[in-house]
């Protein structure tokens, strides 16, 4: 009886263990994190807004420096305002990031009049709260959302569940093409739609 | 697909085979007893998987009751970390090896 049940676990530990490796080949070695990627992201709409707004991202490492995606992020804004696609950045996210993002922003030569901060969110679900309180009273209603392609769905829909028109600007479209940057790309996606599922049961989305 | 992403799984490949005429032909090792390794080796995987998952699930669970608990702010993202996974294989090698050994 006990052989024939460890029997059994072996072969479910096997065929687990055999997920696990197809998983790791599928996710590292083809573009299925690519093609993921570009589905979530949805639609890029570079168009005239009234505002671009920059979620938090990673926040800054020890040394005050933003890092890899926040500054990805900074920058595609920074491009879009000088475009001429809106004349407002709103920087969310962490203090320390902000104030980096802030001052990238005003050395790349953006006035100090087109920088927002939006300070005290620690979850997409508050910062979508706390953009509606700072850019609904002065009359935003139409934004471009500057995130990564993986974040769009549930920070857009979030966004939209409170009244903005929300256009998709987002870094990244095509993603990675070496198998560990696809595998951590694989990772980002599952960690977003456990959150996408979280939000869901709380029913924030 | 890349030219590039082909050189790591090559690589593999030229080591696997040459370990494998090592293996056979120097070191004398049965041939028949490389597929019960495969086995073996996909049951490490499985254990890690599983314990990839216990971590992962306790970790959640814990920065939330954190969260709830003190109303002070732990971000998830904590759980998004390499060394997760490594020793999560550390675990499941540790514990693929005990099990293997209560089982003679």
């Amino acid at each position: 009886m006990l052989g024939a049940e460890g029997g059994n676990r072996s072969r479910a530990l096997r065929l687990l263990g055999a997920a696990g490796l197809l998983l790791l080949v599928v996710g590292g070695f083809t573009p299925l994190a690519n093609v993921l990627n570009r589905w979530m992201a949805g639609p890029i709409e570079l168009r005239p807004a009234q505002a671009i707004v920059v979620p938090g991202r990673g926040g800054v490492d020890t040394d005050a420096v933003l890092t890899n995606a926040s500054l990805r992020r900074t920058l595609r804004a920074i491009a879009l305002q000088q475009k001429g696609l809106s004349p407002l950045i709103v920087f969310s996210g962490a203090d320390a990031e902000i104030d980096a993002r802030v001052l990238l922003a005003r050395g790349l030569g953006i006035a100090a009049e087109s920088v927002l901060p939006a300070r005290g969110a620690n979850t997409t679900r508050e910062e979508a709260a706390l953009l509606e309180g700072l850019l609904k009273p002065r009359g935003v209603a139409r934004i471009l959302l500057v995130a990564d392609s993986i974040d769009m769905p549930r920070t857009r829909a979030l966004l939209e569940a409170r009244g903005f028109t929300v256009l998709g600007a987002q870094t990244l479209d095509g993603g990675p093409s070496e198998p560990e940057s696809r595998l951590h790309l694989l990772r980002e996606i599952g960690i977003e739609l456990a959150a996408w599922c979280y939000y869901r049961v709380r029913g924030w989305l | 697909m890349y030219l590039e992403t082909l050189v790591v799984p090559a690589l593999v490949l030229v080591t696997s085979g040459g370990v494998w005429l090592v293996g056979t032909r120097r070191l004398g090792l049965p041939r028949a007893a490389l597929l019960p390794a495969g086995a073996r080796m996909l049951e490490a995987v499985g254990f890690l998987m599983v314990f990839l998952a216990l971590n992962l699930g306790l970790g959640g669970i814990a920065i939330l009751a954190w969260r709830g608990i003190t109303g002070r702010f732990a971000s998830l993202y904590l759980l998004n970390d390499a060394t997760l996974g490594v020793f999560s294989l550390i675990q499941a090698l540790i514990f693929h090896w005990w099990w293997q050994g209560g089982r003679k």
